[in-house]
């Protein structure tokens, strides 16, 4: 009876450690790589407006990107190995800012960012833009468990939340802002986050 | 002599049906692209009685984009609408004033014919039309909202069974899905053009040459493609994948070098081109239908 109640309490004990890390996760991973995710953030804002970009890891040892480079007619998607010079052939191919491209994939490697794309939302039925970054990271796997991604949200302006820091739809409404089928968390005015099974 | 009028005759005849059988496709768009904005032009929009969350100036924009542009057709991040937009884009292509009159009878009288059928939407999706939020440019395209809620609420099939009526953010669910058949049954419908089908929604179809075919087909009509998209626009890293379709593209263009495929579809808001190894192509795709241009 006893061993059954050790076994139980062990199971209960490593359960609750290995769910505790993702609880405080986000905020303590964006304090910690906040540098290199404000310098990716503000590479991919110079290379977006000039010629749209989404650059995505595919792999676990971040060695193969896939870039979509959208031009007026096309969206083409290719998958490079990171050493690959072809990967810098294509993009001077398309006209993008190669080394500003290239700078920030190794950034994102560093970081484990997985996705980094631009959606559009609506306020007002204006078109608004914001920057929607993925990261992989060992903390938040949980055995047995599909993958999580800690999903970052960066915004030009500042967004308004409710008293429980969740992302809502605008000044006085209290609907909730949903990106991508999630409800956003604050991180400050103008960074979200949330945990999601899927990166995009 | 005779003989030489004949042969002048028959070089004339030639080069005039030549000529007519070349271009007709583009000038008739072009023209019926134009019809449809004149009938636009005469057509006024206030607000909807039948449609009651849809803004009359949004609407009418999001329809003359349409006819500009079909290509920016767009159904949504999280929608189960790619079907229906599929359908959709290929309709604005083949009948731009078709389209144009399908969707101002419906917003005016609150039904509308289309190819022997008459769509009478539920008042639920009447209500709901217009209110989609958090799904991109979707939220403002009040037409597109009203185009993919009438034919999902319409058509029927076995994955809808125990979704029959619409509830909010069925959208998302099986209320809005797709099967192979059904979709077929929404091509014969909204389309002229005799529809051929190879595929179901759990067996994948074998090819002798998948890349002929898709060429051989390409010349004679629309091509639409019925595929598993989780490894087409993955969404996450696991290993064990569903084996199921999930999604359809119109196919533009097809080659293939050394086990290679160069594929340039339509798919939801754009045209993309990729690489992809026919291994991978051959275990996403489920289904090919295809038109035939009478």
């Amino acid at each position: 009876m006893q061993l059954k109640q050790t076994i139980f309490i062990s199971i209960l004990f490593c359960t609750a450690l290995s769910c505790s890390p993702s609880r405080n996760f986000p905020v303590r991973y964006y304090q910690d790589h906040e540098e290199e995710l404000i310098i990716i953030e503000r590479l991919y804002s110079r290379i977006y407006p000039v010629k749209p970009l989404a650059a995505a890891f595919t792999d676990k040892e971040f060695t193969q990107v896939s870039l979509e480079m959208k031009t007026d007619s096309l969206r083409y998607v290719y998958e490079f190995n990171m050493q690959d010079v072809s990967m810098k052939d294509s993009l001077q191919k398309y006209g993008y800012d190669t080394a500003t491209v290239l700078q920030m994939i190794r950034y994102m490697k560093q970081i484990r960012c997985t996705w980094i794309n631009t959606l559009d939302y609506y306020v007002d039925s204006q078109k608004r833009m914001l920057t929607f970054m993925s990261i992989r990271n060992k903390q938040l796997d949980v055995p047995f468990a599909p993958e999580k991604y800690f999903i970052l949200t960066f915004y030009k302006q500042p967004q308004y939340y409710d008293a429980d820091g969740i992302l809502l739809d605008k000044r006085n409404v209290r609907r909730i802002r949903k990106v991508n089928n999630e409800i956003f968390r604050r991180i400050n005015d103008r960074v979200c986050y949330t945990l999601s099974a899927k990166f995009r | 002599m005779l003989n030489y009028f004949f042969l002048l005759l028959f070089v004339f005849a030639t080069c005039f049906g030549m000529n007519t059988y070349a271009q007709p496709k583009k000038e008739n768009t072009a023209t019926e692209k134009e019809q449809a904005i004149a009938y636009l032009n005469r057509t006024g929009f206030t607000k909807s009685s039948y449609w009651p969350k849809i803004n009359p100036k949004l609407f009418e924009e999001n329809l003359r984009r349409n006819i500009e542009a079909p290509v920016f057709l767009f159904a949504g991040r999280n929608t189960n609408f790619c079907g229906y937009a599929a359908l959709g884009y290929v309709f604005l292509k083949e009948d731009p004033f078709g389209y144009t009159k399908f969707m101002t009878d419906l917003y005016l009288y609150g039904k509308a014919e289309y190819g022997n059928t008459t769509f009478t939407p539920s008042k639920a999706i009447m209500q709901m039309a217009g209110q989609i939020m958090y799904e991109g440019e979707l939220d403002r395209n009040d037409a597109d909202q009203m185009l993919f809620f009438t034919l999902a609420d319409h058509f029927k099939g076995y994955l809808n069974i125990f979704h029959h009526n619409y509830s909010p953010g069925d959208e998302q669910g099986f209320w809005a899905a797709t099967n192979l058949r059904k979709f077929n049954r929404m091509l014969r419908v909204m389309f002229k053009s005799e529809i051929k089908s190879k595929g179901s929604d759990l067996i994948r179809p074998s090819f002798e040459n998948l890349t002929s075919f898709l060429n051989e087909k390409l010349q004679t009509g629309e091509v639409f493609l019925y595929l598993n998209n989780m490894i087409l626009r993955k969404k996450n890293h696991y290993k064990l994948r569903k084996r199921v379709p999930t999604h359809y593209i119109v196919l533009q263009s097809i080659s293939e070098e050394n086990g290679l495929v160069t594929l340039t579809y339509w798919d939801v808001g754009s045209k993309t081109r990729r690489l992809i190894t026919m291994k991978t192509l051959s275990k996403i795709l489920y289904g090919v239908s295809w038109s035939i241009r009478k």
